[in-house]
C-alpha cells in the first residue's frame, strides 16, 4: 500500500473550515475567534519545524543529538507542568519535582522498551526513540500536572485538618497520607478511563496515524497496546513520585506544616 | 499516681516567623498548675501555644521534665504537649470515628449524651465541637494541655462543667494546663497563675 502524500494545498483546503469556525465565533460574539486562528498558525509552524528537526536527527543517527532533543523535550514538559500549577512550591521546587518525576519514569520506560521489547538496531534508533519518548512525556505530563495541582490545592484547603492531626500526635506523613492518596486517585482517573474505553469510543490517535500510513491494523494495535501500558505505568509512577516529593517538601525537619511554602500563582 | 511533670519555657521568641514580634517569653509550670494567659488580639497568644506544641518555627528553650523539645521526636512531643485549637477540625464522617473509646460517663460530665457519638461531624454545633475536642485531646493522655479559647462558645453552665473536667486533669493526673482566654473572670476563677501577654513580655 502506498502512502498518499498531503501537500500544502491539501492543508489549505482543510484550513478553510478553521477560518469558517473563527468567523462564526466572531459573528456569535463568543470571542475566541482570533485565538483559534493563532493556535492554528502556531500548530502549523511548530509541527513543520519539528519535521525538519526529526528529519535532521533521523538522517544523522548521532547519539548526542538524540540525547539533546530528549533533554530539551523533558525540560519543556517540566516547565509546562510548573506553569499550570495553581499553587507552586517555593524556590522553584515545583519545577524540580515535576522534572525529576518525569525524567525517572519516562526515560527508564523508553530505554526499557527499546532495549528489551522493540530492539531496533542500534537501540537508540531515533525513528523509534524520539516519538516513543515524546508520547510518554506528553501523556505523563498531563498526569503529573493533575496530580500535583490536586495535591497542592488539597494541602492548602485542608491545612487546618493536617495541623489538627499533627496536634493529636500524628507524624507528618501520617497526617498527609489521606490527601496524598486521594490526589493520586484523582490523577489516575483519566488514565484508567482512557485505557478502559480505548477502541470502544474512538480509535486512538497513534493507531489512526499508523493505519493511515499503511500499517496493518493488527500491527498498529500491538503498538497501541504497548503505548497504553507504557503511558499508564509512566503516568502512575510519576504521579506517585511527584506527590510523594510534595508531601516531603511542605513540612520542615520538625514535621511542621509550613504552608507559606505554597505560593498562589 | 502518675509522675509529676514540669514545663520550662526560656526566652521563647517568634521573630523567625513574624518580624514585628521581637519580645521573648519565659514560663515555668508544674503538675497541678493551670496557667492563664490573656492579652490583646494579635499579641501572639496562639503563636505561643503553637510554639509550645512545636507546630511553628521559633527560637528559645522549651523543656518538659528536663528534656529539651528538639531532642524528642516531634510526634511524641505533641502527644505529651497537646494543643487544643480554638477551631477544632474533624475530618472523618462521624464523631465516634475520631475517638478510641468515647464513654458515656465522660460525655455526661460535659452535659453531652451518648447519641452524639453517631452524629455526623457537620451536624455538630460549635459548642459541641469545643467540648468534644477537649475530650479527644484528654483521651491521648498528654502531660501538658494547651487550650486556645476552648470555652469561647459555651454558656456559663457548660463552661463550668468543662472547667471541672480540666481541673480533674491537673489534680488527679498530674497534668499541666496553659489556658489562653479573653475571659479574665474565668482565668481568675481557675488559674493558679495568671499572666498578661504583651508586646514587651509576660507580666
Amino acid at each position: 500500500m502506498n502512502i498518499i502524500i498531503l501537500s500544502n494545498l491539501d492543508l489549505l483546503y482543510i484550513s478553510i473550515f478553521i477560518v469558517l469556525l473563527s468567523f462564526v465565533l466572531y459573528r456569535m460574539n463568543v470571542g475566541y475567534s482570533s485565538e483559534i486562528l493563532i493556535a492554528a498558525v502556531r500548530n502549523f509552524i511548530q509541527l513543520i519545524f519539528l519535521a525538519y528537526i526529526l528529519q535532521f536527527i533521523f538522517n544523522n543517527e548521532e547519539p548526542w543529538q538524540i540525547l539533546l532533543i530528549s533533554i530539551v523535550m523533558l525540560l519543556i514538559a517540566g516547565w509546562e507542568i510548573h506553569l499550570r500549577q495553581e499553587y507552586r512550591i517555593r524556590r522553584r521546587q515545583s519545577l524540580w519535582i515535576a522534572t525529576t518525576s518525569l525524567f525517572i519514569t519516562t526515560f527508564f520506560l523508553t530505554w526499557f522498551s527499546l532495549q528489551i521489547v522493540i530492539m531496533p538496531e542500534p537501540w537508540y534508533t531515533p525513528q523509534y526513540a524520539v516519538p516513543l519518548l515524546g508520547i510518554l512525556l506528553g501523556n505523563t505530563m498531563t498526569g503529573i500536572s493533575l496530580g500535583m495541582n490536586t495535591m497542592t490545592q488539597n494541602i492548602y484547603h485542608h491545612r487546618h485538618v493536617i495541623e489538627q492531626r499533627l496536634m493529636l500526635g500524628e507524624s507528618a506523613q501520617e497526617a498527609i497520607k489521606p490527601i496524598r492518596n486521594s490526589s493520586i486517585r484523582t490523577a489516575l482517573i483519566p488514565i484508567v478511563n482512557s485505557m478502559a474505553v480505548a477502541g470502544l469510543v474512538s480509535i486512538p490517535g497513534m493507531m489512526t496515524g499508523q493505519i493511515l500510513s499503511g500499517t496493518e491494523p493488527m500491527t498498529a494495535v500491538y503498538y497501541q497496546i504497548m503505548i497504553y501500558y507504557l503511558i499508564s505505568a509512566s503516568s502512575g509512577f510519576s504521579i506517585i513520585l511527584s506527590t510523594w516529593q510534595i508531601s516531603k517538601s511542605v513540612f520542615d525537619e520538625r514535621d511542621r506544616l509550613i504552608i507559606s511554602r505554597l505560593t498562589k500563582k | 499516681m502518675p509522675a509529676k511533670h514540669q514545663l520550662l519555657v526560656d526566652n521563647l521568641n517568634f521573630s523567625v516567623l513574624v518580624d514585628s514580634l521581637t519580645s521573648s517569653y519565659s514560663l515555668h509550670a508544674e503538675s497541678g498548675d493551670i496557667i492563664g494567659i490573656s492579652g490583646t488580639s494579635g499579641v501572639g497568644k496562639s503563636l505561643l501555644l503553637k510554639a509550645l506544641a512545636d507546630l511553628i518555627p521559633h527560637q528559645g528553650n522549651i523543656q518538659l521534665n528536663n528534656q529539651s523539645q528538639d531532642t524528642i521526636e516531634p510526634y511524641i512531643w505533641r502527644t505529651k504537649v497537646m494543643l487544643v485549637p480554638a477551631e477544632s477540625q474533624w475530618w472523618l464522617e462521624t464523631v465516634n470515628e475520631h475517638f478510641n473509646i468515647l464513654e458515656e460517663h465522660t460525655l455526661s460530665k460535659l452535659n453531652l449524651t451518648k447519641a452524639i457519638k453517631d452524629k455526623q461531624v457537620h451536624q455538630l454545633s460549635t459548642g459541641e465541637k469545643q467540648r468534644l475536642s477537649v475530650l479527644r485531646a484528654l483521651e491521648k493522655q498528654p502531660d501538658v494541655l494547651l487550650l486556645d479559647e476552648v470555652s469561647a462558645n459555651l454558656d456559663l453552665n457548660n463552661t463550668i462543667a468543662l472547667e471541672k473536667v480540666l481541673i480533674e486533669f491537673v489534680q488527679e493526673q498530674q497534668g499541666i494546663i496553659i489556658w489562653v482566654s479573653h475571659d479574665t473572670h474565668q482565668l481568675e476563677r481557675i488559674c493558679t497563675k495568671c499572666y498578661q501577654m504583651t508586646y514587651e513580655g509576660m507580666f
